[in-house]
């Protein structure tokens, strides 16, 4: 990191939701299209694989929630596949 | 208790809600002083945590009061079982089907604060239960979990509930019921690897110093704490391994989702599940798995995870 170099601004994040299937893939949308979509493949294959993975430990999740200071990221299981909440939060 | 004192009685049965005193200091009161004698407690309320309060202070019957021939008639013919039973049959008195685990429960789940006072011979071993959770118990020169564990051991005994103890060190931070499912796990490794049900010394599990400020946090039943790369400590967690590669993955995967998205930074992870619910968090070249009672509900489990942050300096 530069120390020199000017932090970037928050950005504001769309609402809205979309469900992936089991490989990752988008479904259905409903969040707009400047959410980059190859961000929404990148949560969707994070989201399968951390279901997935714990599944084979022997603990399965129904629900997952990433809190980041700008943004939540929500999934819930679909069997196999999964929908994702997608909400702005201020900070 | 005047009476009482006057002369030996087999049987005291006592309203729970009088006008001058309550019936569960009666009890309390009767049941140290007189430990042989049988206790009943009849009352008007069927709710079940005065059922339950009731029967942790030690009394051999609670029953709502009889309104009609067929219950006088059933009350009575309980009171003569009640006073024709041994004395010295088996288990804790005043909970003859009872164990040390379900007065444990009883407490626990009343969410009460109270000292389990339980002798065994001239051995005494104290339980201090604060708010629900159990913060210490003592047996000789036993403290904590260790004590716990040689109590829970023992199939027989007295007990008697006592007020709790506000200034009590806490000494205990397993939540009760992981306590009791470690204690009932050793004490059957132990029955078999001795082919006895007996007394023996129980070693417990030792928790780390970083975890135990972690542990305090409501809820929290077991934790995984990565401090380097292959280097990690738990308590509770069965498969400790397996689970610190899922841990730095699903952190590093969405730390870097954030990163790419300028999201700003993680706080945290919470999964929710049917056996267990977790909280993931990241601080200092630090990662953390805690796994948290399943039963607690989004809001709570995010409570959690805010309580945990803090413990783990990450705010």
């Amino acid at each position: 990191m530069n120390p020199l170099s000017k932090p970037k601004a928050p950005v504001r994040f769309p609402r809205g939701s979309y469900t992936v299937a089991a490989d990752g893939g988008i479904v259905v949308s409903t969040l707009p299209r400047s959410f980059p979509r190859e961000q929404m493949e990148a949560i969707g294959k994070a989201v399968i694989s951390a279901l997935t993975t714990a599944r084979e430990l022997g603990t399965p999740f129904k629900e997952l929630a990433a809190d980041f200071a700008g943004l939540e990221i929500r999934a819930r299981d679909l069997a196999g596949g999964a929908i994702i909440f997608v909400t702005p939060q201020e900070y | 208790m005047a009476l009482l004192e006057s002369e030996p009685f087999s049987l005291l049965i006592t309203d729970l809600r009088m006008p001058k005193i309550d019936g569960f200091q009666v009890l309390l009161s009767a049941r140290r002083r007189f430990p042989t004698l049988k206790t009943v407690a009849i009352t008007a309320l069927g709710d079940q945590q005065y059922r339950a309060r009731a029967y942790a202070s030690g009394i051999d019957l609670y029953t709502e009061k009889p309104t009609s021939p067929t219950e006088i008639r059933l009350f009575s013919e309980c009171i003569e079982a009640l006073l024709t039973q041994g004395i010295h049959a088996a288990g804790f008195r005043g909970i003859q089907s009872k164990s040390l685990m379900d007065l444990v429960q009883i407490e626990c789940l009343s969410q009460n604060s109270s000292v389990l006072r339980i002798t065994r011979g001239s051995l005494e071993g104290r339980v201090w239960i604060r708010g629900g959770s159990v913060i210490d118990a003592e047996l000789q020169e036993l403290r904590g979990e260790e004590a716990f564990k040689q109590i829970f051991a023992w199939k027989t005994g007295h007990f008697e509930i006592i007020p709790g103890d506000n200034n009590r060190e806490r000494t205990i931070y397993h939540s009760y019921e992981s306590l009791l499912l470690d204690s009932a796990q050793m004490l059957d490794e132990s029955n078999a690897a001795t082919g006895a049900g007996g007394d023996g010394m129980l070693e417990a599990p030792r928790m780390s110093r970083a975890l135990q400020p972690l542990a305090t946090v409501r809820g929290v039943e077991a934790l995984l704490l990565l401090t380097g790369p292959g280097k990690s400590e738990s308590w509770g967690v069965e498969n400790p391994e397996e689970f610190a590669g899922w841990t730095h993955r699903v952190l590093r995967e969405f730390d870097q989702i954030g990163r790419t998205l300028n999201a700003g930074p993680l706080r945290s992870i919470e999964a929710v599940g049917t056996v267990r619910s977790v909280v993931l968090m990241a601080h200092n070249g630090q990662e953390l798995m805690a796994c948290v009672d399943r039963r607690m509900n989004a809001r709570h489990l995010r409570g959690a995870g805010k309580e945990l942050a803090t413990h783990f300096g990450k705010e």
